[in-house]
């Protein structure tokens, strides 16, 4: 289970900050069959943003925690 | 074992890790290009910009003043292309035969294999245990018993780990609870649930069958017994060579049916790596039994059975 830095648990669609920029969580990329398809070797939640498009941000990055905040439930 | 398997993992799972082995990768070819190949400067210019951005990008991520979505995407992409680069010249590197070992390490490769590892027994309940198979068997309409086996460590309906077949051993008296010292080897299986039928050519019915199990595991090795299971043996509507057990029947009951080997045959199997060693003499031992011939002969037939499964 991924969370958030207050420890609420990520979940799809959830509206979020993600450093500055609003954006919906739109992938959890958890299990190593999720690593596997979609290219990674860690675990990573996936963001929708207007402006960048689809943008993939590793939990084990040092701006996980700093840089996404939970803004509304989906 | 795949190779896959074999290989020692050499550049880690994270970001940071990433970061920090590709530096030392690029550094230290940095210091002597030509010695790792390049002789074209262009392509080592290549190299070096490829890695050199994922590290430069990775930095911006991790300082806050500079981190946004976009640095994520720049990252991001500026990583696949690394990370692709660096596993191709990293394995050519590894078979290059002008590379001493040290070399390799020097650059974060690991020149040596893993060990295989074996397919070892599944574990018990407690601790530093073996597992087994657990047993149910009821009874079918057509007069077959039903038998489903499954780990009781996990509640996964899969065979555990490392487990290819569950090995089915049958011992038939006139009292149930027969010891497992009588029991015959009698079909491995790697479905679930199976019916056993037994001839009625074979006068069985109103006889006890106590069933065994054990796991046999891919390498050939086998798990320790499972607690036996009783059943009385009801009149089955299926002839002797309709019955896949045909083999271990002939009129006079549960007795052999196949051709002698040599007295000197040698049990311990070998396939490729694989060797089985079969000496538990519990397994059919030939004192309890009254026709001993028959015992050498059902050793035979689990030795070629599990002969014929390592093959596979």
């Amino acid at each position: 289970m991924l969370c958030y830095h207050d420890g609420q648990e990520v979940c799809i669609g959830d509206e979020v900050d993600f450093d500055g920029t609003s954006a919906t969580v739109f992938a959890i990329i958890e299990t190593k069959e999720q690593m596997h398809r979609h290219g990674f070797d860690e675990s990573a939640v996936g963001f929708q943003t207007k402006q960048y498009g689809e943008v993939y941000q590793s939990t084990l990055d040092p701006g996980w925690d700093e840089s996404v905040v939970l803004l509304k439930r989906a | 074992m795949s190779t896959k398997h074999r290989r020692k993992p050499y550049i880690p799972d994270d970001d940071y890790g990433k970061k920090v082995w590709m530096e030392r990768f690029i550094t230290t070819i940095e210091r002597d290009p030509e010695r790792y190949g390049f002789s074209d400067a262009y392509m080592f210019e290549y190299y070096q910009r490829t890695i050199r951005n994922f590290i430069k990008a990775f930095d911006a991520v991790s300082n806050p003043a500079t981190r946004s979505p976009h640095a994520t995407l720049v990252k991001n992409q500026a990583r696949q292309e690394a990370v692709a680069l660096c596993r191709n010249f990293a394995m050519q590197l590894k078979w290059d035969s002008s590379l001493t070992d040290e070399d390799k390490r020097a650059l974060g490769i690991y020149p040596d294999e893993a060990t295989p590892e074996q397919a070892k027994l599944p574990t018990g309940v407690l601790a530093g245990t073996l597992g087994y198979p657990e047993l149910a068997v009821q009874s079918s309409p057509n007069g077959g018993h039903v038998i489903r086996y499954r780990d009781p460590v996990t509640q996964s309906k899969a065979k555990p780990k490392g487990v290819s077949h569950f090995l089915l051993y049958g011992a038939i008296g006139a009292k149930p609870r027969m010891p497992r010292t009588h029991a015959r080897f009698m079909y491995p299986y790697t479905k679930r649930p199976f019916e056993v039928m037994y001839p009625m050519d074979c006068g069985l019915e109103g006889l006890y069958v106590t069933y065994y199990g054990r796991w046999l595991t891919t390498r050939g090795a086998m798990s320790p017994w499972s607690p036996g299971v009783s059943k009385i043996i009801g009149a089955a509507n299926v002839r002797l060579r309709e019955s896949e057990f045909a083999h271990l029947f002939g009129t006079q009951g549960f007795v052999d049916a196949l051709p002698a080997l040599p007295q000197d045959e040698d049990r311990r199997l070998t396939q490729g790596v694989t060797q089985v060693i079969e000496d538990d003499p519990l397994l059919l031992e030939r004192g309890m039994s009254e026709d001993s011939a028959g015992d050498g002969l059902f050793a035979a037939l689990e030795a070629a059975t599990v002969r014929l499964l390592n093959t596979a």
